[in-house]
């Protein structure tokens, strides 16, 4: 459970990140959505602890996240955009570095690592591809093994930053498996924060709607409706349900 | 990762590159060089492959002393105490071993070039210090020949025989080997960079120092026992597509290195320093456009 309490952010004196009060339970995926500017990015990266300087409180099953130190990488793991350094790195140990928090210094991986590793990768489609180089890896499967990565940790939440992106509809649908597996063996924390509105209506339990660094609007994935879309988006679009799980679907149209 | 059983045709290699090394230490003591020579100037190789296998992990380093120019810096080094302070040996170690700790810093936090600059880095530094020596060359004043035959083919080979410099030397190898081994997840993982390294920030910090320090003391015993003979292990190594890498590249380094010696005692020291510098420049070319990966992602953070 990650609890925050009146989360404040400044960078450079805009406010990123304004008096925002949640708690984010265990078992659950919650998704972020919002505009571009609108702090999701800044809010994921707070509770990674990836910026400092914040007010407020964040706490991570009771413990504050700035006390957890070395325990960070066990509690929060943060997936984004960045990229590694070394392109000679073949992807398996790419992979396997996500165990890396729980191994003991002078001791090899243990077969457990090695298992989480293969089954992550196996079920991001990435078996095939872990004795390459990260450098000849395809951006799409690249992008898959910075999840798996973050999946292979194992911590208490993941926090996935527009993980859709260089994604195909095949890895999309790899992803959905991926996080649903994450949270349900685990009983853990998954927080996707996306543009794409219909993604995060397939995975998410709650939506968290931001806007000018504020929560806005939260609850269910049906309160993705056009209202809130038009209100939160400037957008005018139509709603249907996905007819295998009936979740609501987005449809925009060009003027 | 599981490596893969090692390859018949990549045992024959090793094989008659392990056989290109002793038949140049032959080569080498018939022609005249001494068993002290030939075997400080292995010792010097030995720390250099060491330290190959450090920076193979770290690939914004892709070129090893001689372009980064930390040769030339510890040469100049050497070079100056020698002609200017004393001819103390430990005293001339012990600035090599600082200048280079000086040097790292500057270049990765003053300089902090990425992967393409290290090289011109180098190469410029390594054109000012021509111009300083040269310099103090045309003047004569000290005579540069003696001092200047020491940086390029190694100090301590030109000393009389005796275990103390070997006897710091090799354990400070073994234990760098050790640890890099030991350690090689780590180490892995700090050369993905802060973004990716799976160490809490401290750790990552003091795993950054440790590397400084493990590089300076192995460049400045490579210096110190082969000076620039054996300057072709990173590109050597990474060139290798075989399976054993780490023992080709030793016996490369070893094969290579002895060759040098020969040839500085058949030539002269400068003509094997040439040589050698000539082929750490090819070596690196080659590498440069063969490799198979240019790496364009670009971070988007």
């Amino acid at each position: 459970m990650i609890d925050v309490k009146q989360c404040s952010l400044s960078i450079s004196g805009i406010t990123v990140l304004d008096d925002i009060t949640i708690t984010l339970n265990d078992g659950e995926t919650i998704g972020i959505v919002g505009k571009s500017g609108s702090g999701k990015t800044s809010f994921l990266k707070t509770l990674a602890h990836r910026i400092p300087g914040y007010g407020g409180s964040i706490s991570v099953n009771g413990a504050p996240l700035p006390l957890l130190k070395s325990a960070l990488e066990k509690e929060v793991t943060y997936c984004g955009p960045a990229v590694p350094a070394n392109p000679d790195e073949s992807l398996g140990e790419f992979l396997l570095q996500g165990r890396l928090p729980y191994k003991k210094a002078f001791r090899p991986y243990t077969d457990y690592d090695r298992q989480t590793v293969d089954e992550y990768a196996d079920i991001l489609d990435l078996t095939r591809l872990r004795a390459m180089k990260i450098g000849a890896v395809p951006d799409g499967a690249f992008r898959r093994a910075l999840l798996a990565r973050a999946f292979v940790r194992g911590s208490h939440a993941v926090l996935l930053d527009n993980p859709t992106s260089d994604l195909d509809i095949t890895s999309v649908v790899l992803l959905q498996k991926a996080i649903a597996r994450y949270v349900i063996e685990g009983n853990r924390l998954a927080v996707v924060c996306s543009g794409d509105l219909n993604f995060v209506s397939a995975v998410a339990d709650r939506v968290l709607v931001m806007d000018g660094g504020r929560i806005a609007e939260s609850g269910t994935v049906d309160i993705l409706d056009a209202d809130l879309i038009k209100r939160y988006f400037g957008i005018d679009v139509i709603i249907s349900r996905n007819i295998y799980n009936g979740k609501p679907q987005i449809h925009s149209f060009p003027e | 990762m599981r490596h893969p059983p090692a390859q018949r045709a990549d045992l024959i290699r090793i094989a008659l590159m392990s056989a290109g090394a002793v038949l140049m230490c032959a080569a080498g003591l018939y022609a005249g060089v001494t068993p002290w020579q030939a075997a400080m100037t292995m010792v010097g190789a030995a720390a250099y492959h060491v330290l190959a296998g450090l920076d193979a992990r770290a690939p914004h380093v892709p070129c090893d002393h001689i372009q980064t120019g930390e040769a030339a810096a510890g040469g100049f080094t050497l070079i100056a105490v020698t002609l200017f302070i004393t001819g103390n040996p430990i005293a001339i170690a012990g600035a090599v071993l600082a200048v280079m700790f000086a040097y790292q810093v500057f270049l990765r936090y003053a300089i902090a070039p990425d992967a393409k600059e290290a090289s011109i880095v180098g190469g410029a530094v390594q054109a000012v210090i021509a111009v300083i020596i040269a310099r103090i060359a045309w003047n004569a004043a000290p005579d540069i020949s003696v001092p200047a035959g020491r940086a390029l083919t190694g100090l301590v080979p030109s000393l009389p025989a005796g275990p103390a410099a070997p006897a710091v030397a090799v354990p400070v190898i073994l234990a760098a080997y050790a640890l890099s081994r030991l350690l090689g997840p780590e180490l892995k993982s700090h050369a993905e960079g802060p973004e990716f390294c799976c160490l809490p920030g401290r750790e990552y910090s003091v795993m950054t120092w440790c590397l400084i320090a493990a590089r300076c003391a192995l460049v400045t015993i490579a210096l110190l026992f082969s000076g620039w003979l054996c300057g072709i292990g990173f590109s050597a190594g990474r060139l290798y597509r075989g399976t054993l890498p780490g023992i080709f590249n030793l016996m490369a380094l070893l094969a290579f290195s002895l060759a040098m010696l020969l040839v500085s005692k058949a030539a002269g020291t400068f003509i094997a320093a040439a040589g050698a510098y000539a082929a750490s420049y090819a070596l690196f070319f080659l590498y440069i456009k063969t490799r198979g990966l240019r790496y364009d992602r670009r971070e988007t953070v």
